[in-house]
């Protein structure tokens, strides 16, 4: 935070030398000073060792401190090790990445020199490189990986619950099994947007060539290796048994698993915050001129809302999480109520920063659709203010609902009826986004590409989600459905149903942009239609099978709720099938039979497209001024939305040549 | 369509990329410090939120055994160094701004000392509790809060011993031209936002140790 | 002619809506509705399953409208080909965004008094309230108090000299007084089919109050994860009629006695010694037993 206040244009480097998009950058010739051997430089393998040495040594330590204690000795696990052992092996893991070069030097008042380089070819992409757009990419694989991989732990649950009796692991495993896919989703899809495309587009959409703070952007993706590895080492430990919530106390009678957890969620939670930080300030600051907040593209204005809540409310969970590894390590009693402590503390700072969360999972979703719609609908955005009311009334609401989570646990039961009221009143500024999506589609000119395919099944999968959320935050009606499959469906719609479509359907729209390449369009039909069919088919059974009494996060049933799992089941399979041809498509499209895409494939007006595909280190060769809003569809007589159109570049004649067409 | 772009404002010359640059990277170092205020906030107030949770719930009535304390000594000076680290800073920076930049350099290097102090002081204070970290409620409180605080702290001086080495390296440079104070270079005006974000994040810490020394010090 | 067209499509959804919500609404009522669950073992579950009826019909407008609109929008407004060709331009038409707003707001507020009313009758009291419950409920009530740990439940009778079973009996047509604690960590005491769910807290005593209607057997599961063995934490409970309640309830105190000498006093939370649950944890150095 404080590392990288002032990092802009370096003092010695003569302007004219410098890199475009990051200021204060050398070109690798005129590195000054000593130079290490390449293969000892910055980089994945160095960061492998260091993060090694880093983990053994904070072990080391964590053994040292807990040598005198027979308590700890004796109990065959040493928690502060593991957990001294994890924060070392990130700082070596960053450290070894090149993160930590620049602010050690700064501390001899020397700032700019040994920046790290920005380098091209296909290594910037394993790099601590400080391009927006390679952040963006690597963000882009990383959540991916992450998704895959938690995708898979779901497919297992789902074995595991073929059988109400027989078991496949057991009820240890699955625990464990539970929890992995619990943090590994919810980590990931904290960033799924804003990490990937807020890093990507934002400073194409306003009209910048670069983030505010590109070290804390880069450090922000650079993090997420490594509590990925933290998480799954956990697996290694006995896992943890608690699932994504992590309630204590159980979460303090845990064995060493859980120590994973506390670390891989708090490094994640870092990251969260500084992704955050970097998007508000640049949206706030880097804006081109004539970008006005009228003409901010809704996705910016998602994103920022999305952003704004994560650096607010994640401070919390870090601040929970570290009192949940006091309560591990040196044996303080936030959580114990016989020294003084509360189960229900946990509670309370566990939602006040979780249900802040599950909007950060919404908002980008909202924004990434209401993007699109306009270009598909070829119609100005319908009542873009109350589109922007929408996030921002459900972003501030969004600090006042956390106790719904908590209606039936004897907490303030006098104040039910207060956050029962608050929850559904974020039906409002929600209602909002269907008013300003539907109006969008009134009498449009609708082309159903991939993109809109997935809008359209990102509208009614969080309809029902938003619906199935209206019975939940009525306490009488929650009494049944809480803590069972029916809220386990109700966030899966809104998160997978919501978000992931959103986010397949950003990526099918944007992919051309980030690559310039495209992906395959009957392809991507296939996998929509299948995605959409086999994700209701899995999940809209979970519903009943919530209503009809199985409570989530178990391994054993009543017989007569068989049927139902197994269909569930079997969908879900068939849903990893669909979301294997999307991988399939990436991997066909992107990398083995790569298609050149047309400059501005969906003939859009935004600022992003009016650069080439993908856009060159500056992001533009001027910066634009803003002479209109990205949505102006079908007014005659409408300004471009910059002035880099009138130029002759191929994208300003693919441009012109569009609007002829369409005026 | 190429009429209606001519009509616009003329594109924005290359030069004046290097001035967008600059009132963006200001404005940025200002947005950025409130943001980080806004999240260390969030932060604290998680404790203070545990505090009085637990205050008022008493569990077993643990939450604070009398016996249980804290040095109030220590714990006093450690605050009254940061308050003071916090003072002279703004004491310094407004010296600074009417163009005495020794007084600055001064008043830095001797806050980045008051604050080093008072994080010796908490960790020391640390060391020598007369209780257990998990004999109650208060005492839970207590040692979490610490370690975030001086870690906090710390962070904060590593940032103000930053700009005291930048200010030291460039004093020479600067020098014909007003120094650090008075130099109208896009280097200088973006060190002086940086010392005046610092400043207020540096107050805010300082407020943060004076209201927490009330929770523990006199509420109990 | 645009105008015309204008008010063509907007009737046709309008139409297409309502007929459909004139025809699923009282679907969803009167014969979906009353097979809703949990059922109508106890005042409370015929409460909450009113709720969801409720709640059911509110929601299916609101589900066919948007559904009829994006059907209508990609039957009617869809373009094909390689030709593009720029929509109306339209940027808001204040008067009905005004009534979109003013109608969810409406709507909203409606199922939020709604559900503060439905809380604050009875059909919210099969849901934990915490030690200090508002609801006064009516009559004589029996306590039993639902003492769950890893991972079962047990239940005590304070007014049966404090025996302990393992599986729950109620009278018919009693208010019963549910006193659920944890021995451990948090669990959820949930009586499906009695529509009562309650958390159970260490250290804390969260009641919930239920009125069966009929006799009957019903389930008891743990509905917050707590560790290993969550999904086999299950208890069997039985809805009895007054009178076999009570010989059930005075045989048993009687035959348990020898046993309800040897356990802890009754208490509303009881806190695990060091030899415990949850025990050995802090060390020797810490009053763990105030
Ligand atoms: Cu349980």
């Amino acid at each position: 935070m404080a590392v990288d206040m002032s990092n802009a244009v370096g003092l010695d480097v003569p302007a004219a030398e410098q890199v475009p998009g990051s200021p204060g950058e050398l070109p690798p010739g005129r590195r000054r000073g000593f130079r290490l051997p390449s293969a000892l430089g910055p980089g994945i393998p160095r960061a492998l060792v260091f993060a090694a040495l880093g983990y053994l040594f904070g072990h080391w330590i964590g053994n040292l401190i807990a040598a005198g204690y027979s308590q700890v000795t004796n109990s065959g696990s040493n928690n502060a090790a593991i957990i001294l052992g994890y924060l070392f092996g990130t700082v070596g893991w960053i450290g070894g990445m090149g993160v930590l070069t620049y602010p050690l030097t700064k501390m001899t008042g020397r700032e700019e020199l040994l920046a790290p380089q920005r380098s091209v070819g296909p290594g910037r992409y394993f790099r601590y490189t400080l391009d927006h757009k390679v952040v963006g990419i690597q963000y882009m694989v990383g959540m991916i990986v992450y998704f895959l991989t938690a995708g898979l732990l779901a497919l297992a649950i789902r074995t595991e619950l073929l059988s109400p009796t027989n078991h496949v692991f057991g009820p240890g495993v699955y625990i464990e099994v539970v929890g992995e896919h619990g943090t590994m989703m919810m980590m990931m899809m904290t960033s799924v947007i804003v990490g990937p495309f807020g890093n990507f587009l934002v400073p194409l959409m306003i009209g910048a060539r670069r983030m505010a703070f590109p070290r804390l952007e880069a450090l922000s993706f650079w993090l997420t290796p490594a509590a990925y590895i933290i998480l799954l080492s956990s697996l290694w430990l006995g896992g943890f048994p608690t699932g994504w919530t992590g309630y204590a106390p159980l979460s303090v009678q845990a064995g060493r698993g859980m120590d994973a957890y506390v670390a891989a969620f708090g490094v994640m939670a870092i990251s969260i915050i500084l992704a955050g930080f970097n998007i508000v300030v640049t949206v706030i600051n880097l804006r081109a001129p004539g970008m006005t907040w009228g003409r901010l593209p809704v996705f910016v204005w998602g994103v920022m809302t999305t952003s704004f809540l994560m650096v607010l409310a994640t401070p919390v969970l870090f601040g929970a999480l570290y009192m949940l590894g006091l309560d591990r390590t040196i044996q303080t009693s936030f959580f114990t109520d016989t020294l003084g402590g509360s189960s229900y503390l946990w509670e309370n700072l566990f939602w006040f920063f979780g249900h802040p969360e599950v909007y950060i999972l919404a908002l980008p979703g909202f924004a990434i659709v209401l993007e699109m719609l306009p270009v598909f609908c070829r119609k100005p955005i319908f009542a873009q203010k109350v589109a922007i009311a929408g996030m921002v009334g459900v972003s501030a609401l969004s600090f006042f609902v956390w106790q719904h989570h908590l209606f039936d646990s004897g907490i303030n039961p006098d104040m039910r009826p207060l956050f029962m009221l608050t929850t559904e009143l974020i039906s409002i500024p929600t209602g909002f986004i269907f008013l300003v999506g539907m109006g969008t589609l009134w009498k449009a000119r609708i082309r159903l590409t991939v993109p809109m395919m997935f809008a359209m099944g990102f509208f009614f999968n969080f309809l029902l989600g938003g619906i199935s959320g209206v019975f939940l935050s009525d306490v009488p009606a929650d009494t049944t459905a809480h803590g069972t499959f029916f809220v386990m469906a109700h966030f899966h719609y809104t998160i997978m149903g919501g978000l992931i479509f959103a986010f397949f359907g950003g990526l099918y729209y944007w992919l051309p942009k980030m690559t310039g390449r495209s992906m395959n369009h009957r392809l991507g039909k296939w996998n929509f239609i299948a995605m959409f069919v086999f994700f209701n088919s899995t999940f809209l059974p979970l519903f009943a099978v919530g209503e009809l009494g199985q409570p989530r996060r178990v391994f054993e049933y009543a017989k007569r709720l068989q049927t139902l799992n197994d269909w569930v089941s079997i969908s879900a399979f068939l849903l990893g099938f669909a979301i294997l041809l999307f991988v399939i498509n990436l991997v066909w499209s992107m990398i083995i039979k790569p298609v050149r895409s047309p400059e501005n494939p969906w003939h859009s007006r935004g600022l992003e497209w009016q650069t080439t595909s993908p856009p060159p280190p500056g992001n533009f060769d001027r910066i634009p001024i803003i002479l209109a809003g990205p949505y102006e569809y079908g007014k005659p007589d409408a300004l471009p939305m910059s002035d880099l159109v009138s130029r002759t570049s191929p994208v300003a004649a693919a441009a012109a040549t569009d609007s002829e067409r369409t005026i | 369509m190429t009429d209606v772009a001519e009509s616009a404002l003329p594109p924005i010359p290359a030069d004046a990329e290097e001035g967008l640059a600059l009132s963006a990277a200001i404005g940025s170092i200002w947005t950025g410090s409130r943001l980080l205020i806004g999240a260390c906030s969030f932060l604290y107030a998680a404790f203070a939120f545990t505090f009085f949770y637990l205050r008022s719930l008493n569990s077993y009535g643990r939450w604070h055994p009398k016996a249980q304390h804290p040095s109030l000594l220590i714990g006093t000076a450690a605050t009254v160094a940061l308050v003071a680290a916090a003072l002279l800073h703004y004491y310094g920076l407004s010296r600074l701004r009417h163009g005495l930049n020794l007084d600055w350099r001064v008043a830095g290097i001797a806050s980045l000392g008051l604050g080093l102090l008072s994080a010796g002081l908490q960790i020391y204070q640390l060391t020598r509790l007369n209780f257990f970290p998990g004999s109650s409620g208060y005492a839970s409180v207590f040692v979490g809060w610490v370690p975030v605080h001086v870690v906090l702290l710390l962070g904060a001086l590593y940032w103000l011993e930053t700009l005291v080495a930048r200010s030291l390296r460039v004093r020479n440079a600067w020098h014909g031209q007003g120094d650090l104070g008075g130099s109208v270079t896009p280097e200088a005006t973006r060190l002086r936002a940086s010392l005046d974000a610092f400043n207020y994040f540096f107050v805010f810490l300082s407020l943060v140790g004076v209201a927490f020394w009330f929770l523990f010090y006199v509420i109990d | 002619m645009a105008a015309a067209t204008e008010r063509r499509d907007g009737i046709r959804i309008l139409g297409v809506w309502l007929v459909l919500s004139a025809i699923f609404m009282p679907i969803v009522y009167f014969v979906w509705g009353p097979h809703l669950p949990p059922g109508g073992m106890s005042d409370q579950a015929a409460g909450q399953r009113f709720d969801n009826r409720v709640l059911g019909v509110v929601a299916t407008p609101v589900v066919l409208l948007v559904c009829t609109f994006l059907v209508y929008a990609l039957l009617f407004w869809r373009q094909t080909g390689e030709e593009i060709e720029d929509g109306p331009y339209i940027t808001n038409k204040v008067k009905f965004s005004g009534w979109w707003v003013g109608l969810t707001t409406f709507t909203v507020l409606c199922l939020a008094v709604f559900g503060t009313y439905e809380l604050e009758n009875n059909n919210g009291a099969g849901t934990g309230s915490g030690p200090r419950p508002i609801f006064a409920a009516s009559g004589p009530m029996l306590p039993v108090q639902v003492i769950a740990q890893q991972w079962r439940f047990t239940f005590r009778y304070p007014t049966y000299g404090g025996m302990e079973t393992t599986s729950l009996m109620i009278p018919q047509n009693e208010e019963i007084q549910f006193n659920v604690t944890s021995l451990d960590v948090i669990h959820s005491f949930w009586a499906y089919q009695l529509g009562v769910k309650a958390d159970a807290n260490p250290g804390v005593n969260n009641i919930a109050f239920v009125k069966a209607l009929h006799t009957g057997k019903f389930n008891i599961l743990c509905a917050e994860l707590c560790g290993l063995w969550h999904g086999a934490m299950t208890a069997n409970g039985q809805v009895m009629s007054q009178a076999s309640f009570d010989s059930w309830a005075t045989q048993t105190e009687a035959q348990e006695a020898p046993v309800t000498k040897l356990l802890p006093k009754y208490s509303t939370v009881y806190s695990p010694d060091e030899a415990g649950a949850g025990g050995n944890y802090y060390g020797s150095q810490y009053p763990v037993n105030p």
